[in-house]
């Protein structure tokens, strides 16, 4: 069943019908958003927050010395908890189905085996196994560890870097060239524990064999 | 009338389509003669095949003169001879055998290879028959095909050699030598993890194999360097001399096993012999040269060329394929002497960019301040001089072999 923002304030309307109840429910309470999680950056982050405050702060108890019907626990627990979950439920869905362009993805790959694709309107990326990255539209930095491909729709420059582990060493500005297929990779060797690399596709060849198969079968090169 | 009009119209289509035929045939027929091809990748990462019947002058420009390669990245891949490109798919396992016609990589004929989708190592049994050997990493068996390149017809076998265990999870089979009924394979076992780390162990393992049957006979294990050859598809690392003695580089170096602590070495297996000479070992990491090698060629008399590393001009895998730091070497096998050529530093981590012919050592060179050239190394003289120019859109001469 596709989750409205409609049929989220009907749910909280009472209005649903149990299969739209367990719907909404499985929806709002599955893992699926914890693994792709998109958040506004900086200041549109903390006006949502202040939205959501501001929402409940007028349905919180004020001063007992108002004490009336309306003030009791018997009243205001299920109305806080109602509103709460309406509030929760509104911002996961404008997480899950955002008007606007994300500011900041952050996505994490914990498969061994299957790479997770992410399409934007200015390029996709295909993050590797054992993978995690941050990207943020606005600054145009990209944090990774693992290893992702970054297909450009349009030439865009990123500061990429390497978050394993030393991340002030592994950080590099360039310019992605429109249609061409890059891949950073988090790389040991014996002389660096982990060293960034970010090649295009057709410079796999400077890699080692076994490592380059792996590369170009893990991102269907 | 109008019978008479259709039957004209079909005439002078008959007569053009003939005349088409003609024109493409022979174009065919010129273009499979061109004696040597050029994979050359540009700046904008096409990547462009070239037949050519000279590479002594003139300039040449890929996007004009040369087929597209589609699909791209197979510069590792191919067995190029007498006029055909020969290739293991590794998604598909499909072997097979292509030509240029009209300015495009057409396939002619396939066959399917079961079990292995890499070609570890190739070794030519005779101009029609061709032996391919890869590790089959979901049985975790090392097999081999043996392929009637005419007919496209393969025999499959199992090399008996042992499938990595322990820390290892993958092999390497750097070189194959054929000997009196006999297969030479050398081989080494490596741990890989992902594409984010990769080592080799610290052993060269040479496998002395009854052959057709692949039964191992011996086995013998060298620990002064390790990594013997690579995939000889990307480029050469193994000859047989005018005596019959064999000699193989093994590359420890971060482009190769990435076991870097053990040196760059040539061993030679001698003629009728099965097992490493123990009294040769060329080290190269502790000759003057003092750096890692990875291809190597033999140019005649005794002398061969190797393409070796400059460290401090790289700083790791990161800018390892990007930046011109790769020196040419000529080496004496016998008296283990070393000369530079005065070659722009050249760039590009593999390429099978040397090639040999009545004396004169071709080689294709990338620098990022002199240019892309075909240089031309007189191995009698010594005399070195440009040849072959690309255009300044040419970013990698990635291979350089003869065709025909």
């Amino acid at each position: 069943m596709h989750i409205t923002r409609e049929l989220i304030e009907k749910y909280h309307a009472g209005n649903c019908t149990p299969d739209e109840i367990k719907a909404v429910e499985d929806w709002l309470f599955s893992d699926e958003a914890e693994e792709q999680f998109m958040l506004p950056d900086g200041e549109i982050k903390g006006k949502i927050q202040d939205e959501i405050w501001n929402e409940i702060n007028p349905a919180t108890p004020v001063s007992r010395s108002n004490y009336t019907f309306f003030n009791s626990p018997h009243f205001w627990r299920p109305a806080v908890a109602a509103a709460a979950v309406l509030v929760l439920g509104t911002t996961l869905f404008n997480i899950k189905y955002p008007a606007f362009n994300n500011e900041v993805i952050v996505l994490k790959n914990a498969s061994e085996t299957i790479n997770k694709d992410v399409n934007e309107s200015r390029y996709t990326i295909s993050l590797g196994p054992k993978s995690n990255i941050e990207i943020n539209n606005n600054t145009g930095s990209i944090d990774f560890c693992g290893a992702v491909m970054i297909n450009p729709k349009e030439d865009i420059e990123f500061t990429i870097q390497g978050t394993c582990s030393n991340p002030n060493e592994q950080k590099e500005t360039m310019t992605l060239r429109k249609g061409l297929n890059y891949i950073a990779l988090n790389y040991s060797s014996h002389e660096n524990d982990s060293e960034m690399i970010i090649l295009e596709e057709g410079s796999l060849m400077g890699l080692p064999p076994l490592v380059q198969r792996q590369l170009m079968s893990q991102f269907n090169i | 009338m109008t019978a008479h009009l259709r039957h004209l119209y079909l005439t002078l289509l008959t007569v053009a389509s003939l005349a088409f035929t003609g024109c493409t045939d022979h174009a065919t027929e010129s273009s499979v003669k061109k004696k040597y091809s050029i994979y050359a990748m540009l700046k904008d990462g096409n990547e462009y095949l070239l037949q050519i019947d000279s590479l002594n002058s003139g300039i040449i420009s890929p996007e004009k003169t040369g087929a597209k390669v589609v699909p791209p990245r197979i510069f590792h891949d191919l067995i190029v001879r007498d006029g055909y490109y020969y290739r293991l798919d590794m998604r598909t396992g499909k072997f097979s055998r292509s030509t240029v016609k009209n300015d495009v990589l057409t396939e002619e004929q396939s066959l399917q290879v079961d079990g292995f989708t890499t070609c570890q190592n190739y070794n030519w049994i005779s101009t029609d028959s061709l032996l391919l050997i890869g590790y089959d990493e979901g049985t975790k068996k090392i097999r081999s095909a043996r392929v009637n390149v005419r007919n496209m017809t393969a025999v499959q076998d199992i090399v008996d050699i042992d499938a990595p265990s322990g820390i290892y999870n993958s092999i390497s089979i750097g070189f194959s030598k054929f000997s009196d009924g006999k297969l030479i394979v050398g081989y080494s076992y490596h741990t890989i993890n992902g594409a984010y780390n990769y080592t080799t162990g610290d052993t060269v393992y040479v496998n002395v194999l009854g052959y057709p049957q692949m039964k191992s006979l011996q086995k013998l294990k060298d620990t002064r360097s390790t990594y013997p050859g690579d995939e000889n598809t990307r480029q050469a690392h193994s000859f047989t001399d005018e005596k019959g003695d064999f000699y193989f580089i093994s590359a420890p170096g971060i482009a190769g096993g990435n076991n870097p602590n053990k040196p760059t070495g040539i061993y030679r297996i001698q003629q009728s012999q099965t097992t490493l000479d123990q009294e040769y070992f060329f080290n190269i990491s502790a000759s003057p040269i003092q750096n890692h090698g990875y291809g190597l060629w033999y140019i005649g008399k005794g002398k061969a060329i190797i393409r070796t590393e400059r460290k401090g001009i790289f700083s790791g895998m990161k800018d390892h394929w990007k930046v011109p730091h790769f020196d040419y070497y000529v080496i004496d096998l016998q008296s283990k002497t070393t000369s530079r050529l005065p070659l722009p530093l050249d760039k590009g981590t593999a390429k099978q960019c040397v090639m040999v012919e009545n004396g004169m050592v071709y080689i294709g060179v990338n620098s990022d301040t002199e240019g892309s050239y075909v240089w031309m190394y007189n191995s009698e003289s010594g005399d070195l001089k440009k040849g072959l120019k690309f255009d300044d859109k040419v970013d990698y001469i990635l291979r350089l072999e003869r065709l025909n």
